[in-house]
């Protein structure tokens, strides 16, 4: 999930979080689909922010990309016991977000 | 290199006269602040009459870095939140950015991704005034920006080494020049006169066990570089993880597995944090933002 500016926002992205009226009125609810209409529509409403599944916006930065990266990351730490174990730490913990987003983004297909 | 390159080196980087300068209404305001009987008035009026200034300022402390996006609508409301040190190193940071030279891409988004970082850090720590911390982020790699300009050629040379050799670039710099960015941040921080938090951040954020006075400002900016370069969001000027210092996280009272959260927020904080450039579209509604 990423929090994104509206500026931001493309045609296709998916809903993570419902949007809100700043009175708490529900005006799009998650695993909803941004379309040109909708994004328009946010923009009139003053709704500045949004939450979409996934890296949208920036998915070198995505989960899965992350535990791909690690090896090349940590190259030159190998020998280091202590890198050793921050590395498969930082791999547990993206291997369970890509996962997590990979269940989030199948629901908002279904 | 020889030693007497080295020295040589030394003395042009830290040679006063080619130096960015600074704003000059950052001295003024320097000035005005060593006044006890000075308003917040007073010094916000000084900072708005730079209008593009106070644009990249306002821009600066509505992102997530500073934790009240898009709250603040004043250089005064700024100062009033932030306080003095933070609105000084935000401009300092700008105003040496903009000298950046194209060899030195991503560092700019690698800097603000650190700040984001760094605060988020300072957060999980439960430490108090956590954009204090932000800031020693943002600015903890300028010495890097003034070697690159100051020295061009050996930074070519820096860059070269650490394509052919695979090193980091604190290593590269000190294979080519003796000593590192850390060493020069730690003399700008002297010749701007930065708060010595900010000046042991930016000295010691590699090796935050030296730091004696203030530990848990470099334990915090050596944690958000880390972050930041796991996330390879920008550039630093190389693509390796920097060895993680447990006493970093033993001077925070933090544990590995805490780091877990800093990185849930980190994510879901970029996207909003890449919008922060100083692309020139973007100055005319900051500005406008600004005069308001």
């Amino acid at each position: 999930m990423q929090k994104i500016p509206l500026s931001l926002a493309k045609v296709g992205m998916k809903l993570a979080k419902p949007i809100a009226k700043a009175n708490g009125m529900p005006i799009v609810g998650v695993g909803v689909e941004l379309t040109e209409a909708l994004i328009d529509r946010l923009d009139g409403m003053g709704i500045d922010k949004i939450c979409v599944v996934g890296d949208a916006v920036a998915a070198s930065q995505s989960p899965t990309e992350r535990v791909l990266r690690l090896e090349h990351l940590f190259r030159r730490l190998e020998g280091d016991e202590w890198m050793v174990q921050v590395k498969a730490h930082l791999r547990e913990y993206f291997t369970i977000k890509a996962a997590s987003e990979a269940a989030q983004a199948a629901q908002g297909q279904g | 290199m020889d030693e007497d390159l080295k020295t040589s080196a030394k003395g042009k980087i830290l040679s006063i006269r080619d130096l960015p300068t600074l704003p000059r209404v950052l001295d003024e305001v320097s000035r005005l602040v060593q006044n006890p009987n000075t308003t917040i008035e007073a010094i916000a009026k000084v900072i708005s009459r730079d209008q593009v200034l106070s644009a990249k300022v306002l821009k600066m402390v509505n992102s997530p870095v500073y934790g009240f996006p898009g709250r603040i609508g004043s250089v005064q409301h700024a100062l009033v939140l932030l306080g003095f040190n933070v609105i000084r190193g935000v401009i300092i940071s700008t105003s040496v950015f903009e000298i950046m030279t194209r060899s030195m891409e991503g560092l700019w988004e690698h800097s603000v991704g650190c700040a984001l970082a760094t605060g988020l850090v300072a957060r999980k720590a439960g430490l108090k005034d956590p954009e204090e911390y932000s800031v020693c982020g943002l600015l903890h790699d300028l010495g890097k920006v003034v070697a690159a300009v100051q020295l061009p050629e050996l930074h070519t040379a820096v860059a070269e080494t650490v394509r052919d050799q695979d090193l980091r670039w604190l290593e590269a710099e000190k294979a080519v020049l003796g000593f590192g960015h850390d060493r020069i941040n730690a003399w700008l921080a002297e010749h701007w006169h930065l708060p010595p938090t900010i000046k042991e951040a930016m000295g010691s954020h590699h090796a935050p066990e030296r730091a004696q006075l203030y530990p848990q400002h470099a334990a915090a900016v050596h944690l958000g570089d880390f972050v930041v370069r796991i996330f390879e969001y920008g550039s630093g000027g190389d693509d390796q993880a920097v060895p993680l210092s447990p006493q970093a996280l033993k001077n925070l009272g933090l544990k590995l597995a805490d780091l877990d959260t800093v990185l849930d927020d980190f994510a879901e904080n970029l996207g909003e944090v890449s919008g922060v450039t100083f692309a020139p579209e973007d100055d005319d509604a900051a500005k406008a933002k600004a005069c308001n």
